[in-house]
């Protein structure tokens, strides 16, 4: 069947030997990220954790409540971090 | 008159004098409208984002679910709130602001440019919204007839018509003023409130532990299969980074660095007063009220006892803030959804500015007055009513967007596929009231991505200037 858009079917590529990737690029620190935060969650929710206590507060609630401290703490270093190397490069980019 | 009620009618004056003084810088064009000119600085726009999200919900809700169900599935609910954040900052606030245009209805009708994405996108902001509008309509009605004395119908008419005429007048900027003054009075009370607690020999540490002693149902995950607490959580950590009223802000940011580092910031607001109010705040409540009958009244009836009448005034202006700031944010984006997304956008009518204007100051007088008729005599399961309408927009808008802007294999037959499979499946299982042991969100959102991939590994793919259009929203002010 012929594209009615014009653009390649899928699997070609238009640069003969080199395949596209299937993703728009995400930065390295910022994928790293999703997935400790996915993969915090999913232990975090895991039966096992509903029933101990600690300080009189079930486990979950405090990983919840860790969560909640370290996912904002850790998307702002992230950025601030990002924001910092791009500064760097420009001025090396330019120069003494 | 009471002092409360002297302070809670200035402050409604000054929103209503906010909207005119806004009304005269926008009422000329789109940009100045609908997302501020694009001028909102990252300190303020973060304020603004955070106000945005805080309804009373997030203030008297927070507080009550604390007291009735618990502090962990509590934190369990409102964390996947925060965790939307990041999700958003780093999934959708670049490539949207990059984007360039008023609402996600432009970004989902420009990457999938079927007629039906564009009809079905405004259509289901619009119903959700104004479910969600009646919810926050009714907890104001129902704040000020419980704390100042005044009718609930008087109340919920007098808060209502307060924030449709700032809105309707002045757009975005309005909204974005009011948001800031809400937003700061709600960080300072919740805030506020928990140091004095804590200056007080109240350290939340020694707080739990006496609590917890006395209270020990105040630590437990209720019996709930974990399932419920999940769905809770991904319907908000889903919600956040598509739901248009908080979209709407990172198109009103300065550039797409202003709209990351405004979500970050809003997101270590929002997660500080979350925390306060669950931490400090109600073990006091249930220390000094331990059989409340409504336990919603939690907050207010802490700040009846340990402060004087002027800062119960204010507090009451808070909660009347956090309902105001966050449903004049979702009538704007209703406003958008039917003069910008179906009159101008899917019925592409070509309208004079000043048409456009009389059409966006209508179409928020309907939504407004639609939902305040319905809050008249509201559904009782407020809660679980406004949770469904978000979790109608999470099942239906995250996979078309997070795909359309970083899966090159997403197209036209996708996009729709998932669009409508989402909202259908979640419908049928939210209004079916199917129990099968899993949340219906955890069931549409996968089955919305599953229509994603068939109609990405089926249909025709998208044309390489598109795909070449959605790389550059990626890039990096340098490489812009």
């Amino acid at each position: 069947m012929p594209d009615p858009h014009g653009g390649p079917r899928r699997g070609r590529s238009t640069d003969i030997g080199k395949r596209e990737p299937r993703f728009f690029p995400m930065r390295q620190g910022d994928r790293l990220y999703v997935v400790a935060l996915l993969v915090y969650t999913a232990v975090a929710f895991l039966p096992v954790f509903r029933e101990p206590q600690l300080g009189g507060i079930s486990v979950f609630g405090w990983l919840m409540a860790v969560l909640m401290v370290l996912s904002p703490a850790g998307a702002l270093t992230l950025f601030v971090l990002e924001r910092r190397r791009r500064a760097r490069s420009k001025d090396v980019e330019a120069g003494p | 008159m009471s002092l409360e009620t002297i302070l809670v009618l200035i402050y409604l004056a000054i929103c209503i004098l906010v909207g005119f003084v806004a009304s005269r810088r926008v009422m000329g064009s789109g940009d100045d409208y609908w997302v501020a000119g694009r001028r909102i600085g990252t300190g303020v726009n973060a304020i603004a984002i955070m106000a945005t999200l805080a309804s009373g919900g997030s203030l008297i809700g927070v507080m009550g679910l604390a007291y009735k169900q618990g502090i962990p599935s509590t934190l369990a609910l409102f964390a996947g709130a925060v965790v939307g954040f990041p999700l958003a900052s780093i999934l959708v606030a670049r490539p949207l602001r990059n984007f360039g245009r008023y609402t996600i209805s432009d970004f989902l009708g420009h990457r999938f440019p079927v007629r039906s994405v564009r009809i079905l996108v405004p259509l289901l902001i619009v119903a959700s919204f104004t479910a969600y509008i009646v919810a926050q309509m009714k907890a104001a009605g129902i704040t000020a007839n419980a704390l100042l004395g005044i009718e609930y119908e008087t109340a919920l008419t007098l808060t209502a018509v307060v924030f449709i005429i700032y809105v309707s007048v002045g757009g975005m900027v309005a909204v974005t003023w009011t948001d800031v003054v809400q937003g700061a009075l709600m960080i300072v009370v919740v805030l506020g409130t928990a140091f004095v607690m804590s200056t007080r020999g109240h350290s939340p540490h020694g707080l739990i532990a006496q609590v917890t002693s006395v209270a020990p149902e105040l630590g437990q995950v209720v019996d709930k299969p974990v399932s419920t607490y999940l769905g809770s959580f991904v319907i908000w950590a889903t919600a956040i980074p598509v739901v248009p009223h908080i979209v709407m802000r990172v198109f009103a940011a300065r550039d797409a660095d202003g709209a990351r580092m405004s979500l970050n910031l809003a997101m270590v607001a929002y997660s500080a007063m979350i925390l306060a109010s669950v931490l400090v705040i109600v073990p006091v409540g249930k220390l000094t009220f331990p059989d409340l009958a409504d336990a919603d009244l939690v907050f207010l009836r802490v700040m009846e006892a340990e402060f004087p009448p002027v800062v119960r005034g204010i507090a009451v202006a808070a909660v009347l803030a956090a309902v105001m700031s966050t449903t004049d944010a979702l009538l704007l984006a209703c406003s958008s959804a039917v003069a910008h997304d179906l009159v101008g956008g899917a019925f592409g009518q070509q309208l004079s500015p000043r048409t456009k204007s009389v059409v966006s100051v209508g179409s928020t007088w309907l939504v407004g007055g639609v939902a305040l008729i319905w809050a008249y005599s509201p559904p009782e399961l407020i809660t679980r009513f406004y949770t469904a309408a978000i979790g109608l927009l999470s099942a239906s808008l995250f996979v078309p967007t997070i795909a359309g802007l970083w899966w090159r294999g997403a197209n036209r037959a996708g996009g729709a596929a998932s669009l409508w499979t989402g909202a259908v499946v979640y419908l049928v299982l939210a209004l079916g009231g199917f129990d099968g042991g899993l949340s219906p969100i955890l069931i549409a959102l996968p089955a919305s991505a599953a229509a994603m991939w068939v109609g990405g590994r089926f249909g025709a793919r998208e044309s390489a200037e598109l795909l070449d259009e959605i790389a550059a929203l990626h890039q990096t002010p340098d490489e812009l």
